[in-house]
């Protein structure tokens, strides 16, 4: 098992795009499994209307957490050739795991037949885990990235309004009709004093608030990666068939997406937290999904997470002809599900 | 059985919620009633063995249950044994004593049983109801004991003409049965309204189909037969019996809407006693939940597989009918103190085949019981004569 | 404190709780689930692993009120409401038990279509203990 070291980026700005490339780091199969439950935005007219911006959202029910959400979407890969026995690297992300000081690696491997000499990381103290192990998949194929998240806060406070749950599985290797080859990656991290953190004592996301604050740290981190990434490759905005930016706040993300150059069409279908919540470290990789299912053989699709403390990521991806083979099926999915009265929905999270 | 034997005495205590009563308490009650049921009385120290059925229920005295009791009762010195296969315990503790006398090597042995359940919390009693079917998938899949009749019942109803009605049928007349008898927890009859319309329990099965928790205990004396003058003038014989086991989860079983333990010991102990089921004028059965009843009347052979539930629809198994079953409110009306069930039958039986059964009187010369550990884990069938 | 599976013994049901390994024998080639010792059909004590594809029906099943739940299940009872557990038959031809997940109760019958899924049982002394349930089969 060897880590792709000889190709990696030197220094941001350097035309490294091509050298990443030629080390053959493909997406292979994609899968994403959304919570069972739907809760739509008027349940929260309990608290004057939701703040929220988005129409719904999806949450888990009582019998799942990251371990079983992370399992049903890796299930969902397609099962054809041996290949569960053949992943070296098992990256999994989330913010929210369920059992703390435990390796959530250990059921997953078991339940997915994966190897047990496998490479196992787990990333995940801000949202932006979600990219990171995406990357170290991307990285070191044959590997499996799995990423899932279940931010919580307390139902009194606004922050809660948007905050829902997902799990993405990301296969890489090598292959010639790959679903989507890595061109380039850029990140960018800073101390910076977060307006949003988890709360170590009841594992809830505290929302600070700081209005402008937080919109500039946003497009600081998300902007300092994204126009690099993009020049660097000799590319425009309007280029990009699919933007998916970091969406844990609607106004910011779509002010964001704007300013950086893309329209409506170009964000759209990777923007999945307007039916599914927002999914923490999940979010991004289910908006990346989302657009690999509308996108076509030779698209460009650029994919942003953003972490508070903060750092962001922005990996930019080239469609190949796999994608007409698979996909996720995230807009099925999200026309699935149950809907869930209000009062059901805090008695499964335990808020009463 | 090498040599035959014979039942000279059958005493039990009141069934029901007694919470002032320990279970030695219970135990020297039913012991007394079975002092006061032996005709020509009899000498304690002649005792040469006891087996007491008991599951433990609440943890007071897990081990050495047995001694406890017939130490209580001034049995000394015997040789005794908890003898414990869940619902069944007391049924096996009968199977215990009658083959220890048949064999030769005891000549007086007690067969009995206690269960204390009624002064438990509700969780505690949740945990020890949910001890005797399959802990490791059973019962973390949120299977409760009900849930496990109801899942037989589920299937029961989807492969027969049986409606859930049929079911209700049999909780009103063990109702009825037990309005007659003085030793039942529930003395009072119920109509099918109430049956059916019932909260549910474990869908399909309300809390009519299922028997309630229970304290009581029950003793019998078994003795050689040629020894039985000795006792009485009207021994009440045990011609046949029959005991076996099976798979204790559903999902292992080869069917649900029948339980083969049961359909074996019957089996066995019919042949065993040279008779068929035509030949049982009364029985006591394992009804934990109405549907066992129904699935009692096909393994003891009363009716076709698939068709038991017309015996209760046209009443056969009524008082009044071709062929009572449990006359004493079985353990529906009459209770279920876990250990003690099996030895409870006999209790009837000995008071039905001699004619002292009072109110709930019927008919008969054979009669036949029929006890199930759990869901069908373990079973047993005894089949009783007198006037042979 | 009642019927009570200890976490050693748990451990040891891993490969069933969470990837549905069964045993084929290798005489008369059915399968048992959970793998046994010898095979209950011929009696071999010969077997190889084998990963059960999780697809059954409902061979039978029962709806458990919040109030009658086991204490394991208290908790999920009370905040969820009832549930259901079924004898599943699977396509291998083994049945088992398992709790419904995914489905309304009343929407449950015998025959249903279920595929397995891996969830959380419940917790035992602050330890999450994973499993299959079964939920309903999407299409065909």
């Amino acid at each position: 098992m060897s880590a792709n070291t000889d190709a990696d980026t030197t220094d941001a700005g350097t035309d490294a795009g091509s050298d990443v490339s030629a080390a053959g780091a493909d997406v292979v199969d994609y899968a994403a499994s959304l919570p069972p439950y739907r809760l739509p935005a008027d349940a929260y007219d309990a608290w004057n209307g939701s703040r929220a911006r988005i129409d719904e959202k999806r949450v888990p029910g009582f019998d799942e957490d990251v371990v079983t959400m992370g399992i049903e979407a890796a299930s969902r890969l397609d099962r054809d050739g041996d290949w569960h026995a053949a992943i070296e690297t098992l990256a999994l992300a989330s913010t929210s795991w369920p059992q703390p000081g435990t390796a959530a690696s250990g059921p997953l491997v078991t339940a997915l037949g994966l190897p047990t000499d496998v490479r196992a990381i787990e990333c995940g103290t801000s949202w932006r885990a979600g990219l990171e192990a995406l990357e170290l998949a991307v990285d070191g194929p044959p590997a499996l990235a799995v990423i899932a998240d279940h931010p919580t806060a307390d139902p009194a406070d606004d922050v809660e309004h948007l905050l829902g749950a997902g799990a993405v599985a990301v296969r890489t290797g090598r292959s010639d009709e790959p679903v989507a080859r890595r061109l380039d990656s850029r990140h960018y991290t800073s101390a910076h004093v977060p307006g949003r953190f988890v709360d170590p004592d009841g594992g809830r996301v505290v929302d600070l608030s700081i209005g402008q604050y937080d919109t500039d740290a946003y497009a600081e981190a998300v902007g300092g990666v994204v126009e690099p990434l993009l020049e660097a490759n000799g590319y425009e905005p309007s280029d990009v068939a699919h933007a998916v930016l970091p969406q844990e706040d609607v106004k910011i993300a779509w002010r964001a997406g704007s300013r950086l150059g893309f329209d409506a069409e170009q964000m759209r279908a990777g923007f999945v937290v307007n039916r599914a919540g927002f999914a923490g470290a999940a979010a991004s990789p289910l908006g990346m999904a989302a657009a690999f299912d509308a996108a076509s053989p030779g698209d460009l699709v650029v994919v942003a997470s953003y972490g508070h403390g903060h750092g962001a990521t922005a990996v930019l991806f080239e469609v190949g002809e796999g994608v007409e083979r698979t996909g996720a099926g995230v807009s099925d999915q999200l026309d699935g599900g149950h809907e869930l009265s209000y009062t059901d929905y805090l008695k499964q999270q335990g808020a009463i | 059985m090498s040599r035959p034997v014979a039942i000279v005495g059958a005493g039990q205590s009141d069934y029901g919620d007694f919470p002032a009563l320990t279970m030695k308490d219970l135990f020297a009650e039913a012991y007394d009633e079975l002092v006061a049921s032996i005709d020509r009385g009899y000498d304690p120290a002649d005792v040469d063995a006891a087996y007491v059925g008991n599951l433990g229920t609440g943890g007071a005295q897990l081990g050495l249950a047995s001694a406890l009791c017939t130490d209580y009762v001034g049995l000394d010195g015997i040789p005794v044994e908890r003898v414990e296969n869940a619902c069944a315990s007391g049924g096996y503790a009968l199977v215990n004593a009658v083959e220890a006398v048949s064999s030769g090597e005891r000549d007086v042995a007690l067969a009995a049983g206690v269960e204390k359940m009624r002064d438990l919390s509700g969780d505690r009693s949740k945990y020890w109801l949910g001890v005797s079917g399959d802990t490791e998938y059973e019962r973390l899949a949120g299977m409760t004991f009900a849930g496990v009749y109801a899942i037989m019942a589920q299937r029961y109803l989807a492969e027969t003409d049986a409606d859930h009605d049929h079911l209700s049928m049999v909780a009103v007349k063990n109702h009825a049965n037990g309005a007659a008898n003085p030793h039942a927890q529930f003395q009072r009859e119920i109509d099918l309204e109430t049956a059916t319309g019932a909260p549910a329990v474990a869908d399909p099965l309300n809390l009519y189909d299922a028997c309630p928790t229970t304290d009581g205990a029950a003793c019998a004396l078994v003795v050689p037969a040629e020894e039985a003058a000795a006792y009485t003038d009207d021994p009440v014989h045990v011609t046949g019996y029959g005991a076996a086991s099976d798979a204790l989860a559903l999902h292992d079983r080869e069917t649900i809407t029948s339980v083969p333990a049961a359909r074996l010991a019957a089996e066995r102990a019919y042949e065993r006693a040279g008779i068929g089921p035509d030949d049982v004028d009364v029985a006591e059965v394992h009804d934990c939940f109405t549907i066992a009843e129904v699935l009692a009347y096909e393994d003891l052979g009363f009716a076709e597989r698939g068709r038991g539930w017309e015996l209760i629809a046209e009443g056969v198994t009524a008082r009044d009918g071709a062929r009572p079953v449990n006359t004493s409110g079985g353990l529906k009306s009459k209770g279920h103190p876990l250990g003690a069930t099996g030895i409870g039958q006999v209790v009837e039986l000995f008071e039905q085949l001699r004619g002292t059964a009072g109110g709930r009187q019927v008919e008969a010369t054979t009669g036949l019981s029929h006890n199930v550990g759990g869901s069908g884990g373990a079973a047993t069938v005894f089949v009783y004569e007198v006037g042979s | 404190m009642g019927a009570h599976i200890s976490h050693p013994i748990y451990q040891q049901s891993m490969a069933q709780r969470l990837a549905l390994e069964a045993a084929v024998c290798t005489d008369c080639g059915d399968v048992t689930f959970p793998p046994r010792d010898s095979c209950p059909s011929c009696g071999a004590s010969d077997w190889e692993p084998t990963t059960l594809s999780g697809e059954g029906e409902v061979y039978s099943y029962t709806v458990i009120t919040p109030g009658g739940a086991p204490p394991e299940f208290a908790e999920q009872a009370k905040r969820t409401g009832e549930f259901a557990v079924a004898v599943v038959e699977l396509e291998e031809g083994v049945r088992i038990t398992a709790q419904l997940t995914n489905v309304d109760p009343p929407d449950v019958e015998v025959g249903m279509p279920v595929s397995s899924t891996i969830r959380r049982l419940y917790v035992e002394e602050g330890v999450v203990r994973y499993g299959f349930k079964f939920e309903p089969s999407e299409g065909d």
